[in-house]
């Protein structure tokens, strides 16, 4: 590059790239952590605000799938329910939803992060179309992450797919769960997280009248969208 | 026994007739991937350059048989590109396998085999292995202890079992600190032997001594390290001094270099050169029209999982959705997102650059 500044680092696998004006990167940084049934993402969205969750420590994860619903205001309401599983059709469906105390951290690429003070101090790199790659002012939390695992698109199976494997419990984002189960079970579509003691499984699968239990097999699809697992540091 | 490449096999399996893993744009079961557990990646370029493994599984009927299928880039591969195959331990000879081709897709098979080497847990992951009973090569790449600036410093590679005139790649950290070129190519003499120069720059500056490290590397740049060494480059061109008294005495720097903010509590460090970030390169939101594409060019390292990945996204569908990227280094790097069903899909793209 001929001018702005570039910052890289290295470890022990090799070199990295912390930030490059040239390349228009983004900064994504934690914003919020936490542990709660819900989060708040604000009015300012960013790019793609990400919020990953985990169960807590001594929750109740054997057959339960986890995932979130989507409310106004951009809030998001952790649920959860119990999975039953009949072998003789290969069939899931899941009681009703609650909702679930979860571990959370949402990260934001700062266009998404307001800075609400008067500091005029410190150091701010502007992407080439002026926006801001990174501004000290920006990082609001003294937690930072790092994505553990990324499984692509339609390569995890709906039927029990494995997001990760690691004794240490992961946060895993939450943006392609959705959790969809009316009173009368008479149709079911879920794309939710189920956690185990060294892993996690995704679950994603369309029950209804003519399909689904007790009439027939549950109709499985692999997941719609990118899965990440995470950690904070 | 060398091991060309190493995969682990996340088992899936089709009723109890088939175990392992299988890939298709339509068809999914079971998941490859370089690390126990690990995300889907299929590449066999260790084995044939720019190949795919497409198939590998053992399937419970006429008495049992173990498939397993690479497809080329442009071509089939050779039937002889591997000589064993382990799974979970157990080995298949290539000898004993017959093959097949379709396309550019090889498929070698081995019958009667009467027990599932994948076993018959689904999620569980079992270590693959291709194998050749060439020699491991071995490379040892040795450094100067230390480089004055201004003077050149003579690296020098090793090597065992690697054939008479095979390239390296070599590469050093700290590119600015040097005069000259900081990555390069050499090829090994008939005693397995090469070496390279580098030259720090004397840049009467006072910044203390500084450690590098040196790589070596096969393929290409971007190839598999196949060994490293550091090295000190001392900081014998200094910053003239004036006549007058005072000012600090020397002494050379920590190495506690580089960039660092900090996070409201004034002491974590929540971004800078020591650490790892994620970054947002391109966000996208489009329609694909059934069968279509579309390329987002200049993603620097397009083609290094380890550094940019792709975030896909879409809405609920139907089981025949289709839809994936592939990376490419052309167009100063290019991934692209396609669309391979009929009917049109929303995709949102996020490209992050993550090392």
């Amino acid at each position: 590059m001929s001018y702005g500044i570039e910052v890289t680092g290295e470890d022990t696998n090799g070199s990295y790239l912390v930030t490059d004006s040239s390349k228009d990167l983004i900064n994504y940084t934690v914003v919020a952590t936490g542990s709660a049934t819900s989060v708040n993402l604000t009015n300012t969205q960013g790019l793609k605000p990400l919020v990953f969750i985990k169960p807590p420590s001594g929750a109740t994860i054997s057959n339960t799938l986890y995932g979130c619903q989507f409310s106004t205001g951009n809030i998001r309401t952790f649920k959860k329910a119990t999975l039953t599983y009949t072998s003789s059709n290969n069939s899931v469906t899941i009681g009703a939803l609650s909702d679930a105390t979860m571990d959370y951290f949402v990260v934001k690429d700062m266009t998404g992060i307001t800075y609400s003070g008067s500091d005029t101090y410190g150091v701010q790199i502007l992407t080439s179309n002026g926006d801001v790659a990174v501004d000290s002012r920006r990082f609001l939390s003294n937690d930072t992450f790092t994505i553990s695992n990324i499984k692509g698109a339609r390569t995890v199976s709906g039927n029990g797919g494995q997001i990760y494997y690691d004794t240490t419990r992961r946060y895993v984002n939450s943006e392609f769960t959705s959790m969809f189960a009316p009173t009368n079970l008479a149709e079911e579509q879920v794309q939710a997280i189920l956690w185990m003691t060294n892993q996690a499984r995704f679950y994603g699968y369309y029950n209804d009248e003519s399909f689904g239990p007790p009439n027939g097999s549950t109709m499985y699809f692999n997941n719609f969208s990118t899965i990440m697992s995470a950690e904070l540091r | 026994m060398a091991v060309l490449q190493t995969k682990y096999v996340n088992v899936g399996a089709i009723g109890t007739f088939v175990y392992g893993y299988f890939f298709s744009t339509s068809f999914t079961y079971g998941t490859l991937s370089n690390t126990s557990g690990g995300s889907q990646d299929s590449s066999l370029s260790s084995v044939v350059s720019g190949a795919v493994c497409e198939l590998v599984r053992y399937a419970t009927s006429s008495g049992g048989s173990v498939q397993m299928s690479i497809k080329g880039s442009s071509s089939a591969p050779s039937a002889t590109v591997f000589d064993t195959l382990k799974i979970a331990g157990t080995s298949f000879a290539r000898s004993a396998a017959s093959s097949s081709v379709s396309g550019n897709t090889r498929t070698w098979s081995w019958s009667s085999i009467s027990t599932n080497p994948f076993g018959t847990t689904t999620g569980a992951n079992k270590l693959v292995t291709w194998e050749t009973t060439t020699s491991t090569p071995t490379y040892t790449l040795t450094a100067p202890t230390s480089i004055n600036e201004g003077s050149a410093g003579t690296f020098n590679i090793a090597t065992t079992n690697v054939s008479t005139g095979t390239s390296l790649y070599w590469s050093v950290t700290s590119p600015t600190q040097f005069t000259g070129s900081t990555t390069g190519t050499v090829t090994t003499n008939s005693s397995g032997a090469a070496s390279f120069s580098v030259t720090p720059t004397a840049d009467s500056t006072t910044e203390g001594a500084l450690t590098v490290t040196a790589r070596v590397r096969t393929s290409s740049q971007s190839g598999t390290i196949v060994d490293s060494d550091t090295f000190v480059v001392n900081d014998t061109s200094t910053t003239p001094g004036g006549s007058g008294g005072g000012g600090q005495s020397g002494g050379s720097g920590s190495g506690g270099y580089g960039v660092e903010i900090f996070g409201p509590d004034n002491s974590s460090v929540v971004f800078g050169s020591n650490l790892r970030c994620t970054s947002i390169q391109v966000y996208d939101s489009r329609i694909y029209q059934g069968n279509t594409s579309h390329s987002f060019t200049g993603i620097a390292d397009a083609t290094d999982s380890a550094k940019v990945e792709v975030i896909l996204s879409s809405a609920y569908g139907t089981s025949t959705a289709s839809y994936g990227y592939a990376r490419t280094s052309a167009n100063g790097g290019t991934i692209t997102v396609s669309n391979t069903q009929n009917g049109a899909r929303t995709l949102q793209t996020v490209i992050l650059r993550i090392g």
